[in-house]
């Protein structure tokens, strides 16, 4: 498993992954988004069009990942989240934290409206 | 495989090597599931049974990782799934070393809450529990953790 990632000309950087994002895969995708955000890519958008299902520990992967980000003064934000994952989302309350975005455009947009302030 | 009318058990005894290879043949058997139940009842909403399969995947997940040494060969866990016409049960059993369940940590956060603050663990427990209307943890006199799910519908 390993994340896929694309930096645009606007700073935002698109990160994609294929499968489960569970207690197998958390900890490397933990990893690849704190090396990401360290290595300068801190305007995150997380595509989990291809991710079909998310446990705890993939939303503590998320969690995570959003923290690095804040601190680095950027975001994680979510995009294309499927029924379980907003379910899940819905569950915890954590959609208060991490909104699931309808399309990558609509992520995007958001970044820009921040950029504008 | 069906018991009676608007009634359905599917059992799977699950014996593998690795945890990847135990969540796979979960979420396998809990799409088989969904499917058959499909042909005899009409489904719960399609987040209501996320829930459940979430919580499922949670308590599955726990026992395949905790209960058994990392140096284990096997990791069998049994798993039988019933639809009933008021309710979803699960039953998980495996050969593991007695699990003790601590309470869930985990607070829901407030309307504005501190992100730098907000736990990257211990989540699972208090998903399950959400998710479900009853949870239930007892170790068998034969030496088996056995979790009871049940979702009402």
């Amino acid at each position: 498993m390993s994340l896929h990632s694309e930096s645009g000309d606007d700073g935002i950087t698109i990160v994609q992954m294929d499968g489960r994002l569970d207690l197998l895969t958390a900890a490397e995708v933990k990893q690849q988004l704190a090396d990401l955000i360290a290595g300068g890519h801190r305007r995150l958008i997380f595509d989990l069009d291809r991710v079909g299902f998310i446990d705890s520990s993939g939303l503590g992967a998320l969690i995570s990942g959003l923290k690095a980000a804040r601190q680095a003064g950027g975001d994680l934000r979510i995009a294309r989240a499927n029924q379980q994952v907003r379910a899940l989302l819905n569950l915890t309350m954590l959609e208060r934290v991490l909104r699931p975005y309808e399309t990558i455009e609509e992520a995007r947009a958001g970044y820009s409206q921040i950029a504008a302030d | 495989m069906l018991a009676t009318p608007r009634s359905l058990l599917i059992e799977a005894y699950v014996a593998t090597q690795t945890i990847d290879e135990g969540l796979d043949a979960l979420h396998d058997m809990i799409d088989r599931f969904w499917n058959d139940a499909a042909r005899i009842d009409r489904l719960p909403p399609e987040m209501w049974r996320h829930l459940f399969t979430t919580a499922l995947a949670e308590v599955a997940a726990n026992g395949l990782r905790h209960a058994y040494p990392m140096t284990a060969t096997e990791r069998p866990l049994r798993v039988r799934l019933r639809l009933f016409p008021d309710r979803v049960e699960a039953l998980l059993i495996d050969h593991g070393a007695p699990y003790e369940p601590l309470p869930s940590t985990y607070n829901a956060p407030d309307h504005k809450p501190d992100i730098a603050l907000l736990p990257e663990s211990g989540y699972g427990l208090f998903i399950a529990r959400t998710a479900l209307d009853s949870l239930r943890y007892r170790r068998t006199r034969s030496g088996y953790n056995c979790w009871k799910l049940v979702k009402k519908k």
